[in-house]
């Protein structure tokens, strides 16, 4: 038997290369692990029955010579990610029934280095929450403490790798949605920069926001994960090219800490404080910065995002594809398919969006909210100057119990204080495992985000080992 | 600051159905949310004015060519409606 839990890419590679185990042996070694412990997590949605299939291709691959480091590979994906001939749900009633026509640029680049798709993963439909509490398959479950939740909206990539349900998964971050999930199952999630990766059959959130990221165990393996999915795509007019502004290394970490003064859990900030004890032992230096505009941040997410949400969900008409429930006439078929179709979070945000670029409130909000936009990018880049990258917790708290936070919608917002600076200014983000915290006699899991400047997810591969190294050492 | 009827508005503008008790609830929620993000318009007009000179996006073309062959997709596009006929997808009369 293969002990899956201490497996990382390189390692998995090396097994499968040298013959140590056979691809057939090691998804196995997966499968057994999801049908134990998945019907109680409930991390996948469905498992994709065409893996013999994939085995016998990967092992071919193997066999001939021609293995890439990925060949292989158990991979999870984020239900709002197209594989040609597979359902994708977005995990929403409004699209019962959906089978992908093409594949994502993502998956056809994967497909490439034949790693082993197990299934797809529960989310927050359309990727509209913190928690996976708002799918429309129920909730999943965070394998530290069933109790608990494991973040969202890609807690069920999350907890598909932390359950070994995979070796690595694909998740989706708007807001926090790759990092927060990834912070409380104790992994590595990566946020790229804006424009790094194709979206090409991602299903659209808000697209100004939007990005595809690893979700995976160690620092190494995001970066390897990244590679393969980096570079510009004729179908996705977002991506460009890195266009990498050379800074001179100087081992300076800026830290915000004026904004962990309120609203952070005791136990985070004791984590995060011996994390930062541990990158000055790795040489950096720790300097406390402003961030003049970050208490907007949020404030300005919730009005863009809507904003976004409320044109990207416009196309679901129970016309084009998905749930038709009949109204009578065309409007009024519009107007019971959605109310039948989306969740109330989903709806929610629909109607926020559409009040937040209505005729007389357009500019108090959506258009005050672009100008904020671009005041703070101008904010981290004049911060990035003097720092290499900036650091703070995750997330204000650990993962917090089932149902906790779902009658609340604004405290549910909170959650992503400290992630959705990086999407709104577009700068690469990284969540790494920093300890755990105890909660009523069960450990869980804590993480620290680095962002830094755009293109340089070097950077943050390169700091993360190091910090990676100092804590395991 | 936002009342029934403008909830009521909203859930017109957005093709969505509403009943009384959910009107109440995003009533309630719909203006916590907004006296939250109200925030934003506290902006001071100095930083306003610094935000000008912001560098402009950058539109990224490709040639108008075909891509495609005719009828490549038809099938698994048309197929995805709910309602069909031959190659068209299906729908009430709009008058």
């Amino acid at each position: 038997m293969i002990n899956i839990a201490t497996l990382d890419i390189a390692k998995t590679h090396e097994g499968l290369v040298s013959k140590k185990f056979s691809v057939k042996e090691l998804i196995d070694s997966y499968l057994k692990n999801i049908k134990e412990r998945n019907p109680r997590i409930n991390a996948y949605i469905e498992i994709y029955n065409d893996i013999d299939e994939q085995i016998a291709d990967a092992q071919k691959k193997i066999d001939e010579g021609k293995a890439t480091v990925l060949t292989g590979i158990p991979i999870a994906i984020k239900d709002n990610i197209l594989i040609k001939g597979k359902k994708v749900s977005a995990s929403s009633k409004v699209l019962e029934g959906y089978v992908a026509p093409y594949d994502a640029t993502v998956i056809e680049k994967l497909r490439k280095e034949s790693p082993i798709f197990i299934g797809r993963t529960n989310m927050d439909e359309f990727a509209m929450g913190s928690s996976t509490e708002t799918s429309v398959y129920g909730i999943t479950r965070n394998p530290h403490d069933e109790g608990r939740v494991p973040g969202g909206s890609s807690g069920g990539s999350a907890a598909a790798v932390s359950m070994n349900g995979a070796l690595i998964a694909l998740g989706s971050d708007t807001g926090g949605s790759i990092r927060q999930p990834a912070s409380f199952n104790g992994l590595v999630g990566l946020k790229p920069t804006y424009g790094r990766i194709s979206r090409y059959g991602l299903m659209a959130m808000a697209s100004s926001l939007d990005q595809i990221g690893p979700i995976t165990k160690t620092v190494n393996d995001a970066e390897i994960l990244f590679n393969a999915l980096a570079g510009t795509d004729l179908l996705d007019s977002t991506t460009v090219l890195p266009k990498v502004i050379s800074t001179d290394k100087k081992n300076t970490i800026g830290v915000p800490f004026s904004i962990l003064e309120k609203g952070v859990d005791v136990d985070v900030l004791k984590n995060f404080k011996e994390s930062v004890t541990l990158l000055e032992k790795a040489g950096y230096t720790i300097v406390d910065i402003t961030l003049p505009n970050i208490d907007y941040a949020l404030s300005l997410y919730y009005v863009i995002q809507p904003a976004e949400v409320s044109s990207n969900m416009a196309r679901f008409d129970g016309v084009k594809y998905g749930l038709h429930v009949d109204g009578g006439s065309v409007i009024e078929d519009y107007f019971v398919t959605r109310r039948a179709g989306f969740g109330k979070e989903v709806r929610r945000r629909i109607m926020l969006g559409t009040y937040v670029l209505s005729s007389g409130y357009y500019d108090a909000y959506y258009g005050k909210a672009q100008k904020v936009r671009e005041i703070m990018t101008k904010d981290f880049a004049t911060i990035f100057e003097k720092v290499d990258v900036i650091l703070t917790p995750t997330t204000p708290s650990p993962a917090f119990k089932i149902g906790e936070k779902t009658g609340d919608p604004l405290a549910m917002y909170l959650e992503d204080i400290f992630t959705v600076s990086a999407n709104i200014v577009r700068v690469p983000a990284i969540s790494l495992p920093s300890g755990f915290v105890e909660r009523e006699g069960k450990q869980l899991p804590l993480g620290i985000q680095f962002m830094a400047p755009h293109f340089r997810e070097d950077i943050l591969f390169d700091i993360g080992k190091k910090f990676e190294y100092q804590k395991n050492k | 600051m936002i009342d029934r009827k403008d909830i009521e508005n909203l859930a017109t503008l957005s093709r969505i159905k509403i009943d009384e008790a959910e009107a109440t609830s995003f009533q309630k929620e719909i203006e916590s949310i907004l006296g939250y993000v109200a925030q934003i318009q506290n902006i001071s007009s100095e930083a306003q004015a610094q935000s000008a000179d912001a560098t402009a996006p950058v539109n990224i073309l490709r040639e108008d060519i075909q891509t495609t062959e005719g009828g490549e997709y038809t099938e698994a596009l048309v197929g995805a409606a709910p309602f069909r006929e031959g190659n068209f997808v299906k729908v009430k009369n709009v008058f």
